[in-house]
């Protein structure tokens, strides 16, 4: 019988499957404070699937990963797994009437980093948001550019605390992304909760309205 | 006629469907091997895979995600080098380099035209999967303190599922699934089976082995990844 190489066994376990021992568990989210980056939510279609490539930089770690999510903007709902090259998958949610359910996280990945940032940011970005407020001292401000959304900033006094960059490149060939003005690279940057997340989109489909 | 149907066509149409049924069967024969027969065929995989000393394939990923309507497909190309060599590149929807020689590793992304050595901290973690692909590539699938190996013959080829010992394995990997090619010198696919039924599969086409490559094409070092042999398809 072979020897058994336990770091081996660990180090396989958590990265081939990327997938931590964190029960699915329901976290109420109170998303009143946080205001929806576009005004306008017409920029994106109501029910679609998009890819993101994406490269965060947290707590002096850079990970490198794939995001697929699910957005249905009337229910106001969305599903998303993000994965490793490799197939390992680093956390998975949905995210349903208010309720956050984090059915997977990996080791590497902090749950409360899927709630504060990978909820918040896809919320922000894809949801609408209509009884926006901000908390006491803090405005929001964005900046269009040519009729297109370009930067939207959270201030704290003085303080830039939350930044988001949006162009508008064209798609790279052979990419099949909705026919509107929607960004192609998005970075996103907050200094209350220190990372930076740098977002490519490389594929967006709508999905047809009579389909789930 | 409805006596006619009752007696004569509804008892034919039954007929015809259960005859019908082996004949669907035997077009996809599906063998288990016995454990001693699962022994033999590691032994020869292991022995035929040894002599490959270099490998060079293209792949499609198949990524299947429960809420997703649409298997998400990708493209890229695999260099293997015996002993410590490997390097993994995606071509579409984006482009990625990952380069493992000996310890060194490097991910490299494409964008806006350029490519950037990303300072990826999962670098370890890559590390592991390399070595992990690089095992496999030498045959060596009969690790039995990490799966039990059973094998099934479809169609006259070789089919090794690879299930986590492990139950802490087990919560995060369902299955490996691999097709060995009828050659029995290499893989003609990878499946990566979750628990929870996502699953992401390789499969390898346009196969050379014992090729030469040159040294610069696992090279870690360099601010962009060395430009891959015409034959494998894509460089930017």
């Amino acid at each position: 019988m072979k020897r058994v190489n336990h770091k081996f066994v660990i180090l396989l376990i958590f990265v081939l499957a990327g997938l931590c021992a964190c029960a699915p568990r329901s976290v109420p989210l109170n998303f009143s404070s946080v205001p929806a980056m576009f005004l306008d939510q017409r920029i994106y279609p109501e029910k679609f699937e998009v890819i993101h490539r994406c490269t965060l930089s947290i707590a002096g770690r850079t990970m490198v990963f794939n995001g697929y999510l699910k957005v249905d903007s009337p229910l106001n709902t969305i599903r998303c797994v993000a994965q490793t090259d490799m197939g390992a998958t680093l956390f998975k949610y949905s995210y349903q009437d208010g309720k956050l359910v984090v059915s997977y996280c990996s080791p590497g990945f902090k749950p409360d980093w899927v709630k504060n940032f990978a909820l918040r940011d896809a919320t922000l970005i894809y949801l609408p948001c209509s009884s926006a407020t901000l908390p006491l001292g803090n405005t929001q401000e964005r900046i269009v550019t040519d009729a297109r959304l370009t930067r939207y900033r959270i201030r704290k006094g003085d303080v830039e605390v939350y930044t988001a960059m949006f162009s508008y490149s064209d798609p790279q060939q052979g990419v099949h992304l909705f026919e509107g003005a929607i960004p192609t690279t998005i970075t996103i940057i907050d200094k209350t909760l220190h990372y930076r997340l740098d977002i490519r989109v490389v594929d967006l489909r709508c999905i047809p309205k009579n389909e789930s | 006629m409805n006596r006619f149907f009752r007696c004569f066509i509804t008892p034919l149409f039954l007929l015809l469907f259960i005859s019908l049924d082996p004949i669907q069967g035997a077009a996809q024969t599906e063998i288990q091997l016995s454990q001693s027969e699962v022994e033999i065929l590691l032994n020869q995989i292991e022995n035929t895979f040894l002599t490959t000393t270099s490998l060079g394939t293209t792949f499609e990923q198949e990524k299947k995600i429960s809420f997703f309507e649409d298997t998400i497909k990708s493209t890229g190309a695999l260099l293997f080098q015996s002993p410590g060599k490997v390097r993994m590149d995606s071509f579409s929807p984006f482009k990625t380099s990952a380069i493992l020689n000996g310890d060194a590793t490097a991910q490299y992304e494409f964008v806006n035209g350029l490519w950037n050595k990303v300072e990826s901290t999962n670098n370890n973690m890559l590390q592991v999967v390399m070595k992990n692909i690089i095992s496999w590539l030498q045959g060596k699938f009969n690790n039995i303190s990490l799966y039990r190996v059973t094998a099934l013959r479809v169609n006259n080829q070789a089919i090794l599922t690879l299930t986590p010992q492990s139950p802490e394995y087990k919560k995060y990997i369902h299955h490996f699934e691999l097709g060995i090619n009828k050659a029995v010198n290499g893989l003609d696919f990878i499946v990566i089976m979750l628990p929870d039924g996502d699953y992401t599969r390789y499969t390898f086409f346009n196969d050379r082995i014992n090729v030469k490559f040159s040294s610069e094409l696992f090279n870690t070092q360099a601010t962009a990844p060395s430009a891959l042999p015409s034959w494998l398809g894509q460089t930017p």
